[in-house]
């Protein structure tokens, strides 16, 4: 083939994208429910233990916190884990522990909260292939340090492993979460959460499809 | 460890072979070099720089389902469906609110075009099965960051050339059996085959010299969201793969037909082109370059 032509077959431009309208995508116009698997449903959350205000240390109030965000997440609680960020909250797990932004560096996941709504609607959609068989999480949170704590934000260093069952296959993760807590009144919202995972270079066995 | 029989490189990107004799690396790579021409001509200095940051992933499935799969148009619609009609209706919310959504949402809704559409997109179909599956993302919106880069790309290589550059409408380029170019976005992702139901994924991406931050965050955002451990979009493809494998590894069937739109193609020379973008050639195009190595 001559360099000319398939340069001029390349030029030809197609462009596929108008802007969507609902209704009118491609295989959700044809079956937009062919799934198996039963529909999605969170399960119940255990109670928080009563928020404990003021009267506590700043230590439980922090323990408390993060215990609440473990059963949130093993229990699949996703717009409630959602909003416990702040409107310009960020989860973020790094490619590499050396590095201090996301803007300029590759990361597993870098998410605002409207790139977390687009995963949890992705992850409920009853079309998410990858969703239909079982898979469960039990996430275990310690070694919780304030690693500075001033008038409107708390900085937390914690360590948490979580053992994740899928099909019939278990998988081990583990590594360091920092948090950046803004106060709000006697609660916290996430400015920050980093996730350092320990296997973050190491080969994936799959994928992860939710926030750790 | 055992030296490679022959070594050669294109654009910067090295090769090596075990063998001493066969093709030149630019007979093998054939057309389908324009994968890396795409990619480095897109910097003003015509060189990419690689990020040392690479994700490993291991697929549950034959080399063959990701090498079909890339140039695969009839797909992304059905397996993506759910990222793409989330991501659609998260665009359409900021858009009732004034605000314009990030161009990297459109990496993810664009998934959940119609059929119609993804029949629009061509494939291109190279000897030895490397091929080309065209553009379909519009990646040069009017912005000033856009404006900035494209006047350093005339500056650098004068209006019609880089025009020649910015103008190649390309998705994937495959380099079969074992190499997937994005190059337009500058990504890579090499396989290798560990087992008969077992492939590791290398997935590599690269920095344009010479462009502006802006134009990096790009790629980036494309490696982070589309070929990062946590993709949003390969999710759904592993699951399906390994699904595809268990059934190849049953007793269920004997064949897998790769018929759609055979004879419906338009053959010039060497080259196959698909006249509807979801046409089997592109298993068909890679079949026949497999069995020609496996009678060798």
């Amino acid at each position: 083939m001559t360099t000319e032509k398939l340069t001029k077959r390349l030029l030809e431009d197609v462009v596929i994208y108008t802007p969507a309208v609902e209704g009118e995508t491609g295989a959700q116009s044809v079956a937009p429910d062919h799934s198996p698997r039963q529909l999605y449903r969170p399960r119940e959350v255990p109670p928080r233990a009563a928020a404990a205000p003021a009267a506590e240390s700043l230590q439980h109030r922090v323990e408390q916190f993060l215990y609440h965000q473990s059963e949130l997440l093993d229990s699949k609680q996703w717009r409630a884990y959602i909003d416990l960020f702040a409107d310009d909250g960020v989860y973020w797990m790094p490619a590499a522990p050396e590095q201090t932004e996301w803007l300029d560096s590759a990361s597993i996941f870098a998410e605002d909260k409207m790139l977390m709504t687009i995963r949890m609607g992705r992850v409920t959609h009853p079309n998410a292939w990858s969703q239909a068989p079982m898979w469960a999480t039990s996430h275990v949170v310690g070694n919780v340090v304030v690693e500075a704590d001033s008038q409107t934000q708390v900085s937390i260093r914690s360590r948490f492993q979580m053992l994740e069952l899928h099909r019939d296959t278990v998988r081990q993760f583990a590594g360091t979460y920092r948090h950046t807590l803004v106060r709000v009144g006697d609660d916290f919202k996430i400015k920050l959460q980093r996730v350092d995972l320990l296997t973050a270079q190491a080969v994936f066995d799959y994928v992860l499809q939710v926030w750790v | 460890m055992k030296g490679a029989a022959r070594v050669d490189s294109y654009r910067g990107f090295v090769f090596a072979s075990l063998s001493s004799a066969g093709p030149s690396l630019l007979e093998f790579l054939g057309d389908a070099k324009i994968g890396f021409d795409d990619m480095c001509d897109r910097s003003p200095v015509g060189e990419v720089e690689v990020v040392p940051i690479r994700h490993r992933v291991m697929q549950h499935s034959n080399w063959k389902f990701f090498m079909e799969n890339q140039l695969d148009a009839l797909h992304p619609s059905v397996t993506h469906q759910s990222t793409g009609v989330a991501a659609a209706r998260v665009e359409r919310a900021l858009a009732e609110k004034g605000q314009t959504p990030p161009l990297y949402y459109h990496y993810l809704s664009a998934f959940a075009s119609s059929f119609d559409k993804w029949d629009s997109v061509q494939t291109i179909n190279f000897p030895r099965g490397h091929g080309i599956l065209k553009g379909y993302m519009g990646l040069r919106p009017k912005d000033p960051d856009t404006e900035e880069y494209v006047a350093t790309l005339y500056k650098a290589y004068g209006k019609e050339k880089a025009e020649e550059y910015l103008g190649r409408n390309i998705h994937h380029v495959l380099i079969y059996p074992y190499l997937s170019i994005q190059s337009p976005l500058q990504q890579l992702r090499c396989m290798r085959p560990i087992a008969p139901n077992k492939t590791l994924s290398e997935i590599w991406h690269f920095r344009l010299k010479g462009v502006s931050p802006a134009i990096y965050r790009r790629a980036l955002w494309y490696f982070n969201l589309v070929n990062s451990p946590a993709t949003m979009v390969n999710a759904d493809d592993l699951e399906n793969w390994a699904k595809g494998q268990w059934g190849l590894e049953s007793n269920g069937s004997d064949w897998v037909s790769f018929h759609r739109n055979f004879g419906g193609d338009t053959t010039d020379g060497d080259v196959t082109y698909s006249n509807n973008g979801t046409s089997e050639v592109v298993m068909r195009n890679q079949f026949k370059a497999w069995s020609a190595y496996m009678a060798a």
